[in-house]
């Protein structure tokens, strides 16, 4: 019992300490983006800012077309994750439930292009969206990204783990299988999609790489290409890149808020079926 | 359930609707010839001025501004060209990459003699230089006077560099600061300090010969290595783990050998101490690198007479005076004056008119090697040496095998 209670202590206390090492950056950004120019580079470094400003927000909002940024980054990042949550939930539910021939060796296949890092198949994926007209369309940025196999693998993960009994009680209840998909398999799968939704948005909203590259006009930018353009050639403006980092922060840390219960009611309902 | 899907269609009609409104907009403008470029924001919006002054009093076409960061041109503009939808005119420090796609303005007002820099490839004029930048020194003005220490702003003051080192020591035992000098971690800037102790990359009598293994580069390189490991400057600013404009910046160093680049930065966030501007030293010879940006076409874009148009219109004298003002650069068009909003690029300018002729001739032996690059072989060798791994004898060997591995027909 005694042994158990210290068990606790320590996990509690490398719990707080980890926590700690990990928040400890993000608080430095935060109270480093109220800094001035001078201030943020004085020595000895302060952690709290001596005269806190707003200044470098409105520099950050109405220097360069944040509005337009944030809405094109909404845009890919929300109908990403939607046709994602969509396409692996389907995708996982099939490969899990049914027992086709072939079915396992597609699963196979499939799981194997996790093998593949997206840099190499970004040329030929950027010549498919060139050839059917999406280059410079914010749809580019979303076509190719919806498809992940992260996504149907987690999802398929959890389809097995449901008994199949409770498919077979449906269809003699006369469900057919886009009902019991819809009405018995994705209340289900609640905590899941909300896992798969909050890595979703994460991957979209920071995306760089593939917006670089399927994007060539100033309207369609999206906000990581916006804040690159703070890191010049010979110059950094590190306090307007402080304050928009924060900005672009935001969003994430309000999916995230949303979606915490369905997160930690995870390890719950997974405890129970296990 | 049914709620929630009707509210993700109506969310995904309206994006859509959104994300096509900017398209059907832009059908029904007018011409418009795309500037890609970077940096302008960060350096003062230079050419958002002139091109807002385009705008506003032309209307045969538009011209509009593509900003990307500087790290992401080549990609943007190799990618572009991949699916031939290159932008009409970039702005950007790489010309000779892109030589044989760019569009020859021989046929415009414009000549090489207007420029400062040599901007012809096979006899043709490829492209304009848009500004010019110069390796310069900037000092911790407070420091220097606290410590009863001159700094020269004329010719006859200019120090030497054994002089040199004597002030910043004297500065960093009577002040706060606690080193004397932080070099950028940049080739160009080494290779300043080496040409100023008469260092010659390739022999200006035969420029097919490499020069660079000399008495004088040895000189140059040792007394380079002797700074970092007699501590005068920091070891991490020579590596590059740290940033020399941001060290400087603390207040805790009397000297920063830069550019004309880091005024705008420094006169917006500096403001706990005094800098200045002052001239560099020297050994043998006064010298400085020039470096900047080039404004040019590329051909094939359909907006080829747009483009010399407007390049044409910009060296027009009062408009390019009003970009170099904006964004306080040195002209690179002969005859033109610029009023500027920082101070000390009057130093800036004298080190242009003082300098040795050695790194401009070995620019042009450089720029006589299209598709042909050494990349940043002198900084790796001198990193390689202020980590203890090469001696200046090393560096020079390195340097001159990496000219010889990559440049065709020099020899050593």
């Amino acid at each position: 019992m005694k042994s158990n209670k210290n068990n606790n202590k320590l996990n509690g206390f490398f719990g707080i300490f980890f926590s700690l090492l990990w928040v400890f950056p993000v608080f430095w950004l935060v109270v480093s983006s109220f800094k001035n120019g001078t201030e943020l580079f004085s020595y000895p470094m302060t952690l709290f800012p001596n005269s806190p400003s707003f200044d470098n927000y409105a520099v950050a909002l109405f220097r360069f077309d944040f509005i337009r940024y944030t809405l094109n980054t909404a845009f890919i990042t929300i109908i990403a994750t939607v046709i994602t949550l969509v396409m692996s939930s389907m995708c996982g539910f099939a490969l899990a439930k049914y027992e086709y021939k072939w079915l396992k060796v597609l699963f196979v296949c499939l799981l194997a292009t996790t093998m593949l890092p997206t840099e190499v198949i970004m040329r030929p994926s950027f010549t498919v969206i060139y050839k059917i007209g999406l280059y410079n369309s914010l749809w580019a940025c979303i076509i190719p990204t919806v498809g992940t196999m992260t996504g149907v693998f987690l999802m398929r993960q959890f389809f097995t783990s449901i008994p199949n009994e409770l498919l077979e009680a449906a269809r003699i209840d006369g469900a057919n299988e886009g009902k019991i998909f819809v009405s018995l398999m994705l209340p289900l799968c609640k905590s899941q999609l909300a896992i798969l939704g909050i890595f979703s948005f994460r991957w979209r909203w920071n995306d760089f790489i593939w917006p670089l590259i399927s994007l060539r006009s100033p309207k369609k930018y999206t906000l990581q290409i916006a804040l690159r353009t703070l890191s010049g050639a010979e110059a950094v403006d590190w306090t307007t890149l402080l304050s928009a980092s924060v900005l672009t922060m935001i969003p994430v840390l309000i999916v995230f808020i949303i979606f915490n219960r369905q997160i930690m009611s995870t390890n719950v309902s997974s405890g129970v079926k296990g | 359930m049914k709620k929630v899907l009707a509210l993700l269609l109506c969310l995904m009609v309206s994006f859509s609707v959104f994300a096509n409104g900017a398209s059907e907009t832009s059908k029904k403008e007018v011409k418009t010839l795309e500037i890609l470029l970077s940096d302008d924001t960060l350096e003062g919006g230079a050419m958002a001025a002139v091109v807002d002054k385009w705008n506003s009093t032309h209307d045969n076409f538009k011209v509009e501004i593509n900003e990307i960061a500087y790290g992401d041109m080549k990609t943007q503009i190799m990618n572009r060209a991949s699916v031939n939808e290159l932008p009409a005119l970039v702005k950007t420090t790489e010309m000779d990459a892109y030589a044989e796609f760019l569009l020859a303005l021989d046929d415009t007002s414009l000549k090489q003699s207007d420029f400062l820099r040599d901007v012809t490839r096979g006899g043709k004029l490829l492209a304009t230089p848009i500004n010019s930048t110069a390796v310069g020194m900037l000092i911790n003005k407070t420091a220097f006077d606290q410590a009863g220490v001159s700094y020269p702003t004329t010719e006859e003051e200019r120090w030497t560099w054994a002089e040199f080192i004597d002030a910043v020591n004297e500065v960093v035992a009577k002040t706060d600061c606690e080193y004397g000098i932080v070099i950028d971690h940049s080739a160009q800037r080494i290779s300043t300090l080496l040409y100023q102790f008469g260092m010659q990359i390739f022999d200006p009598n035969d420029a097919s010969k490499i020069a660079f293994d000399s008495p004088q580069t040895k000189e140059g390189l040792d007394f380079l290595l002797d700074i970092y490991k007699k501590d005068i400057s920091p070891a991490s600013v020579g590596l590059g783990t740290e940033n020399a404009q941001s060290t400087f910046k603390t207040g805790k160093v009397a000297v920063h050998m830069s550019g004309n680049w880091v005024l705008n930065d420094y006169s917006s966030n500096i403001t706990n101490f005094e800098w200045t501007p002052a001239l560099m030293p020297y050994t043998t010879d006064k010298a400085t690198c020039l470096g900047g940006n080039y404004l040019y076409a590329f051909d094939k874009t359909g907006c080829e007479e747009e483009a010399k148009e407007f390049i044409e219109w910009f060296y027009d004298n009062e408009n390019y005076s009003l970009y170099c003002s904006t964004g306080n650069y040195l002209p690179s068009k002969v005859g033109v004056d610029a009023t500027y909003t920082v101070k000390g690029m009057d130093i800036f300018n004298m080190e242009l008119n003082a300098t040795s002729s050695q790194p401009a001739f070995d620019d042009s032996v450089k720029n006589a090697h299209p598709g042909e690059s050494y990349g940043n072989a002198l900084r790796d060798a001198v990193d390689k040496a202020i980590a203890g791994e090469l001696d200046a004898n090393g560096v020079i060997e390195y340097f001159s095998n990496s000219i010889l591995e990559n440049y065709t027909n020099v020899s050593q």
